[in-house]
C-alpha cells in the first residue's frame, strides 16, 4: 500500500497539485467515528441478521415506461410487416399462378393430342388477333423458301393424299 | 453515543477516545485472515458465527470509511453501512467468487451508498439546495466531522466533484486503490477512470487555488 501511496504522489505532482503536498503531509481528513462504534455495529448487525427476513413481497412485473413505448412502437412494425406482406401476397400473382411462356407452350407440345382441334385453331387465332407473344415463333420463311417448301411436299405426297387433303 | 476523541489525544489518555479515519492507520497490523477462510466458515463449514466475526473485522472498518466519505455524515453512513452489511450475509451464499470478495463488498457497499445519496436527492428536489451545497450542509452538520480548514476546503471541493468523479478520487487518493482493482469495483476502464480522476485533480485544484488557507 505504501508503495501505491508513493505511486499517487507521484501522479499528483505531475499534475502540479498541491493535493501531493497534502497527501504527502498525512493530515487528517476530518471525518471521526463515534467511540465503541465498530464494537457496537458488531452487536447491532446481529440482532438484525437474527430477525426473520422479511417475506420478499410478489413482484408485480412493472415495464418502465420508456420500455412500454418502446413495445408498442414493436407491435406497430410488426403489424404492419405482417399487414404488407399478406397484402403483396395477396395482390402480386404467385410463381404457380403465371406460368412463363416457355412453360406454356412446353405443356402445350407435350399435351398436344389432348387438344381438339377446335379449341386449338381458336387459340392460335385469339393469339395473332392479340398479337400476344404466346409461342416463340420461328423467324417466318421468306416467299421462295415457301414455295419450295411446298414444291417439296406435292411431290412427296400422292395424288391421293392430295385429294383427301383438299 | 457519547463521541471521543483520536490521534495525540487519544495516546495522552486524558479525554474519550474517537477514532479518525486515520487513525486505523495507526493500530499495529494484524495478520489478516485469508478471503477464502472467511468464506469458507460462512459457506462450507456451517460456523457462520465466526464467519461473521471475521468477516466483520477485516472490513467493517473498510467499508465504513467508504461509505463515510460518500454519504459524509456518521449517521448516514451507519444506516447505509448497516443495510449494506445485511445484504452480504444474506446473500453470501450466492457469491461464487468470480471476483475477490473485496471487490464484491465495495460493490455492494458504493450502489448502497450511491441509491441512499439519490434518494435523498430526489427527497430535496423541492427545496432550494442542490446536491451540492446539501453535502456542504450535511458537513457543516456533522458533529463528527473535526478537520482543519485545509481539510474542510477539500471536503467542500469534493462535493462539487460529480458522483463518479467523487467516488474514483475518493477510492484513489483516500483508499489508495490501484486503478486496476477500482476497475474491477466499478467495472469501468483504468483509461476512463485515470481521465476521471485527472479531471477531479483539476477541478479541486482549481476550487482550492481560491482558498488561501489551504496547507498553510
Amino acid at each position: 500500500m505504501e508503495k501505491e501511496k508513493d505511486r499517487i504522489i507521484k501522479e499528483l505532482e505531475g499534475l502540479n497539485s498541491s493535493l501531493a503536498k497534502w497527501k504527502q503531509s498525512g493530515k487528517e481528513e476530518g471525518f471521526q467515528v463515534p467511540g465503541g462504534y465498530f464494537a457496537q455495529l458488531q452487536k447491532d448487525l446481529k440482532a438484525k441478521l437474527e430477525e426473520p427476513a422479511p417475506a420478499e413481497k410478489p413482484r408485480t412485473k412493472l415495464i418502465p415506461l420508456r420500455s412500454r413505448r418502446l413495445l408498442s412502437v414493436a407491435a406497430s412494425v410488426l403489424v404492419l410487416l405482417v399487414a404488407g406482406t399478406f397484402w403483396w401476397q395477396m395482390s402480386s400473382p404467385s410463381a404457380m399462378a403465371d406460368p412463363s411462356n416457355i412453360e406454356l407452350a412446353d405443356y402445350v407440345q407435350a399435351n398436344l393430342d389432348d387438344f381438339e382441334l377446335e379449341l386449338l385453331t381458336k387459340y392460335v387465332v385469339a393469339d395473332e388477333e392479340t398479337n400476344l407473344d404466346f409461342l416463340p415463333v420461328e423467324d417466318p420463311l421468306e416467299k421462295e423458301e415457301m414455295d419450295q417448301l411446298i414444291d417439296d411436299l406435292m411431290e412427296e405426297m400422292d395424288w391421293s393424299e392430295l385429294e383427301e387433303l383438299l | 453515543m457519547k463521541p471521543e476523541c483520536h490521534g495525540d489525544q487519544l495516546s495522552s489518555g486524558i479525554l474519550p477516545q474517537r477514532q479518525s479515519s486515520k487513525s486505523r492507520n495507526l493500530k499495529a497490523p494484524k495478520q489478516e485472515i485469508a478471503d477464502e477462510a472467511i468464506l469458507h466458515y460462512l459457506q462450507v463449514s456451517g460456523d457462520a458465527d465466526r464467519g461473521f466475526l471475521l468477516l466483520m473485522e477485516k472490513y467493517q472498518e473498510r467499508l465504513y470509511w467508504h461509505i463515510r466519505r460518500l454519504v459524509i455524515e456518521h449517521e448516514d453512513a451507519n444506516d447505509v453501512l448497516q443495510n449494506c452489511l445485511v445484504k452480504v450475509f444474506r446473500n453470501i451464499q450466492r457469491f461464487e467468487g468470480k471476483s475477490k470478495l473485496y471487490t464484491w463488498l465495495y460493490r455492494i457497499a458504493t450502489n448502497e451508498a450511491i441509491t441512499y445519496l439519490q434518494k435523498q436527492k430526489k427527497r430535496k428536489t423541492d427545496s432550494i439546495h442542490d446536491e451540492e451545497s446539501h453535502l456542504e450542509n450535511q458537513l457543516k452538520a456533522d458533529s463528527y466531522f473535526d478537520g482543519d480548514q485545509a481539510a474542510i476546503q477539500l471536503q467542500k471541493a469534493l462535493t462539487t466533484l460529480p458522483e463518479k468523479q467523487r467516488l474514483v478520487f475518493q477510492l484513489r487518493y483516500f483508499e489508495e486503490r490501484p486503478y486496476q482493482e477500482i476497475s474491477d469495483m466499478l467495472d469501468t476502464s483504468v483509461g476512463a477512470l485515470k481521465a476521471s480522476y485527472h479531471h477531479a485533480v483539476k477541478k479541486i485544484e482549481k476550487y482550492v487555488r481560491q482558498s488561501e488557507s489551504f496547507l498553510d
